[in-house]
């Protein structure tokens, strides 16, 4: 009599290559021995390189985590109030959407501006627009965060001397400036300087604000929008066609 | 008409960056046969009228996924009418929500292909709209 051996951790038939988004070949099944020859059970203790086990040795037990609704809209006024009704019903930050027309810095009286004023955001010309968006607010009980990127040395200035304006200690603040400009060249297109002299301005709007020592984190990259914009090569489809010609654009310096 | 390829200007008006879907679109036309002219990002309705004049475009087709589309395209109607533009097919995608595809039919745009049209829709419709 023949007993059949159960078919446990053997694949009936070869499954097909899977490869992951970083070019790394994924087995179809995982044993002790690559536990080992992965450099064994990590025994890090949360709040310990390399942070397998969470960033802060107490985690969410300590502190629960930030509840932060992209919000921003229309104009300050409008979003101000946006931003009290969501403090009312629990959330514990705030994450400022600008509009595109702030985003590129423009002004929302400049031509290029038409149409977009208060669209998937709110409009930011002026720091009396920070100090009316953020008004009741208490900044040093709630984490802002800031979703810019081109006009983010701008955006990140503004926030902090209206901070100061109203009497905050900088030091107290606390938040995250999104600042990952390469999101935008791939991804979303509101940039406003070539590449490398807008990833010089990176550190260099870091650096604006070293009094907020460690309590503001400068940069947040933004790896979704980073992965999943472009199915196609974008250039590829220019040069068998019959010469499209770009528009030149122009991009004004100020505002 | 001539028996030149049909003429198609592709344009990004306002201030959004998401050209993944004008670009895809390109080169769908580019791949029917036709000519294709990219204006590029952030374009105002403006350069867009100039563009299609100075190409002397059989249709100018508009992507917008901000929302500022109907503003955008009331711009743009009142300059392709001016400039006597308003025999040529004008055509929209992007994130158009179905309620606003009477108002942009009404201001002239033939075509409203929102986001997730069939490529073979967009080519079909300009081989049999353009005469």
């Amino acid at each position: 009599m023949t007993v059949q051996k159960p078919n446990i951790g053997v694949d009936p038939a070869p499954a097909k290559k899977v490869v992951n988004e970083s070019g790394i070949e994924i087995k179809t099944l995982y044993t002790r021995e690559d536990v080992i020859a992965s450099g064994g059970i990590d025994e890090s203790l949360p709040g310990e390189a390399p942070f397998t086990r969470g960033i802060h040795k107490e985690m969410y037990r300590k502190r629960p985590w930030t509840m932060r609704q992209y919000t921003g809209f229309s104009n300050a006024a409008d979003t101000n109030e946006r931003f009290h009704y969501l403090i009312a019903n629990g959330q514990t930050g705030l994450n400022v959407a600008f509009d595109l027309v702030s985003q590129c810095g423009y002004d929302s009286d400049s031509p290029e501006a038409f149409g977009e004023v208060g669209r998937v955001g709110m409009a930011i010309d002026t720091l009396k627009d920070f100090e009316i968006a953020f008004d009741g607010i208490d900044l040093d009980k709630i984490t802002v965060s800031l979703t810019i990127n081109g006009s983010a040395a701008i955006m990140i200035a503004m926030y902090l001397a209206m901070a100061e304006k109203r009497g905050f200690d900088v030091k107290n603040l606390r938040g995250t400036a999104q600042n990952d400009i390469l999101k935008e060249f791939i991804g979303r297109g509101t940039w406003i300087f070539p590449v490398e002299a807008s990833v010089k301005l990176v550190p260099t709007r870091s650096n604006i604000a070293p009094r907020t020592r460690r309590n503001i984190r400068r940069s947040a990259f933004a790896a979704i929008t980073s992965a999943n914009p472009a199915p196609t090569r974008p250039r590829r489809w220019v040069s068998p066609s019959p010469s499209p010609r770009p528009i030149p654009t122009r991009r004004s310096s100020a505002g | 008409m001539s028996d030149r390829p049909i003429r198609v200007l592709v344009a990004k008006p306002g201030l959004d960056g998401h050209d993944v879907g004008a670009k895809v679109v390109a080169r769908a036309l580019v791949d029917a046969g036709f000519e294709v002219i990219y204006s590029g990002l952030h374009q105002t309705p403006e350069t867009i009228a100039n563009a299609a004049q100075e190409e002397d475009v059989d249709v100018i087709g508009l992507s917008v996924l901000s929302g500022s589309h109907i503003p955008l395209c009331t711009r743009l109607r009142d300059l392709l009418n001016e400039k006597g533009l308003d025999d040529r097919l004008w055509m929209i995608g992007g994130n158009i929500p179905e309620s606003d595809r009477a108002p942009l039919m009404e201001l002239g745009y033939k075509g409203v292909f929102p986001t997730s049209s069939s490529l073979d829709d967009i080519v079909e419709f300009i081989r049999e709209n353009v005469a």
